[in-house]
């Protein structure tokens, strides 16, 4: 079934200098979902929130939200909340000073202020300055700003990255209770947990490159994923690629692996016997992919 | 929203302690400065107007809190750079470093609107510091020392009558005032560019200082692009003192000041609209 295009990010690239940083990444977002961008440290995860978010500025391709280009106009921040990797305030203002600064950024209720502190269970603290704050009680800080403007698209950058296994349960059932209240949320990160339970939709990055795009339910249960070990991956990855069943996710010179919507023998019978096959193993565990 | 946002910048440096060094210092010092002049008042009045008293005949001391005043500004306007300096200087390389304008510049505002709002802030700040830097020293210098006329050297001794002093100390504040604005503007257009608070001091001090340099060597080249530079103008506040007040000079501060401001600040928007914050 066609995805609906809420968010497409059409062929989006960025360059450090000689080094891409993100190479034509192509995928789209349905509305009301719950999407995971996966991918290792270096990836090209965070330099894709930061092209959403307005902080990097020269990029190539374009992102488009419900068909409007983002370099036209800024409501995707005005639509959007982010949390972009740690949670940065001003440290020697309270929570609540830090909240009643950002709402006037968007015209908000300071009413909402205590509102949204509420939500995350830190009215209590709100008076405390956030130096004073643990990095978990950060974490909450910084839901609560990205909600503040009561937005319809949330993205959150690691949103569990650093807290306790208690703090991430916290953190989980605040996301979907936000989507429950009908927020797509885009959640990048590389514990792969937090995607199968969160999430309706992965997306993964490697070396900037977009290297899977799925569903959860499609990715665990209706397409399995192989790992080819051979001596000679060259010949191999020709006639694998050009077989309509079989979608390559990765190759370096020692093995493929292959996303493969046939079973394992009609694999093997595509693989040429030139290419000297040493093992196959199927991995229906996504870590494969920060190898 | 620009409304909003300079508010926020108030709101940042108002919760913050190191905008009040330079006013905790100048509070402290002015009162010590006033202290020792008038402690070795005699010594001062006999060291300034020593050969003078050969040809003139002085009645009554020359020493009183205008003159106190006018003394510790000549003294302590050189250094004014440094306690101006210090909001400009880490009004966006601590945003950079702390990692704040993940949040900060991910609503919906533009970012030279955030810029303008910086501008305005250190503007403000640099005018406040200042004006406090030459009414605290005037309050304080004719509490101690009373008021009287002011003696200033100016082609010769010159006496300048009571009732225009607070004038002539106005028109100081106000060209001093542009010259520090200038020297802030280049330490704001250095922190859009730097990761940490300290290089936009360390190299605005640097500029002014090479330019302070400039102006007191004695080389034709150097007085050829002496008049150019802003970092010439920092004594110019004196010329509020002399008769009749040469507007000409004031005027040159005035152009030279506004255009270096505007070099700065240009270079500002320029590096900071450009810039991928990815810090």
């Amino acid at each position: 079934m066609k995805r609906a295009e809420f968010i497409h990010f059409d062929n989006v690239s960025k360059y450090f200098g000689n080094n891409a940083a993100l190479t034509k990444v192509d995928f789209k977002i349905r509305k009301n979902s719950i999407v995971g961008l996966l991918g290792p440290n270096g990836s090209g995860k965070s330099t894709l929130m930061r092209i959403l978010s307005g902080l990097i500025i020269s990029w190539d391709g374009d992102i488009y939200l419900e068909g409007q280009s983002i370099r036209k106009s800024n409501t995707i921040l005005k639509r959007s909340g982010f949390l972009i990797e740690d949670p940065s305030f001003y440290e020697y203002l309270t929570a609540q000073q830090n909240l009643i600064m950002f709402s006037r950024l968007t015209n908000t209720d300071p009413m909402n202020v205590n509102k949204v502190l509420k939500k995350v269970d830190l009215f209590e603290e709100k008076d405390k300055k956030v130096s004073d704050y643990s990095y978990g009680m950060k974490q909450r800080l910084g839901i609560a700003q990205a909600i503040l403007h009561n937005p319809d698209i949330l993205f959150f950058d690691e949103p569990n990255n650093g807290l306790d296994p208690i703090g991430i349960s916290t953190m989980n059932k605040t996301i979907d209770n936000l989507n429950k209240e009908g927020k797509t949320i885009f959640i990048s990160t590389h514990i792969l947990e937090d995607v199968k339970e969160l999430c309706s939709h992965v997306i993964v990055l490697r070396d900037g490159k977009l290297v899977l795009d799925e569903s959860i339910e499609g990715l665990i249960e209706n397409e399995d994923i192989y790992i080819i070990k051979l001596n000679n991956t060259k010949i191999a990855l020709d006639k694998l690629k050009s077989h309509s069943g079989v979608k390559v996710v990765d190759s370096n010179d020692k093995k493929i692996t292959v996303k493969a919507a046939i079973n394992i023998y009609d694999l093997i019978s595509i693989i040429p016997s030139e290419s000297q096959l040493n093992s196959i193993s199927k991995d229906p565990n996504i870590s494969r992919l920060f190898r | 929203m620009i409304y909003h946002l300079i508010t926020n910048e108030f709101f940042k440096i108002i919760f913050r302690k190191r905008t009040y060094i330079g006013f905790l210092l100048i509070f402290i010092l002015i009162p010590f400065i006033v202290w020792a002049i008038d402690d070795g008042g005699t010594a001062l009045e006999k060291a300034i107007y020593g050969q003078l008293s050969d040809s003139f005949f002085f009645v009554g001391s020359l020493l009183n809190g205008y003159l106190a005043s006018y003394l510790i500004l000549a003294i302590l306007i050189n250094h004014m750079p440094f306690l101006s300096t210090i909001v400009a200087a880490d009004i966006f390389s601590a945003e950079y470093s702390n990692s704040t304008f993940r949040f900060y510049l991910t609503r919906p505002v533009s970012r030279g609107a955030v810029l303008l709002s910086k501008i305005v802030l250190v503007i403000c700040y640099t005018t406040i510091l200042l004006g406090f830097f030459f009414g605290y020293s005037l309050l304080i210098s004719t509490l101690w020392l009373g008021t009287g006329e002011l003696a200033v050297f100016d082609k010769g001794i010159l006496f300048l009558p009571e009732n225009e002093i607070i004038y002539r100390f106005t028109i100081a504040y106000l060209a001093s005032n542009i010259v520090m604005i200038t020297i802030s503007c280049l330490c704001l257009f250095i922190s859009t560019i730097s990761r940490n608070s300290v290089t936009p001091i360390i190299i605005t001090i640097s500029v002014v200082f090479i330019g302070t340099a400039i102006s007191l060597i004695p080389i034709d080249f150097f007085d050829r692009i002496n008049p150019y530079l802003f970092t010439g103008y920092i004594n110019s506040f004196l010329v509020a003192f002399n008769d009749p007040i040469p507007w000409g000079h004031i005027r040159d501060l005035l152009a030279i000041c506004i255009m270096w401001s505007g070099v700065f600040l240009t270079l500002s928007f320029y590096f900071f609209l450009n810039r991928d914050i990815i810090d």
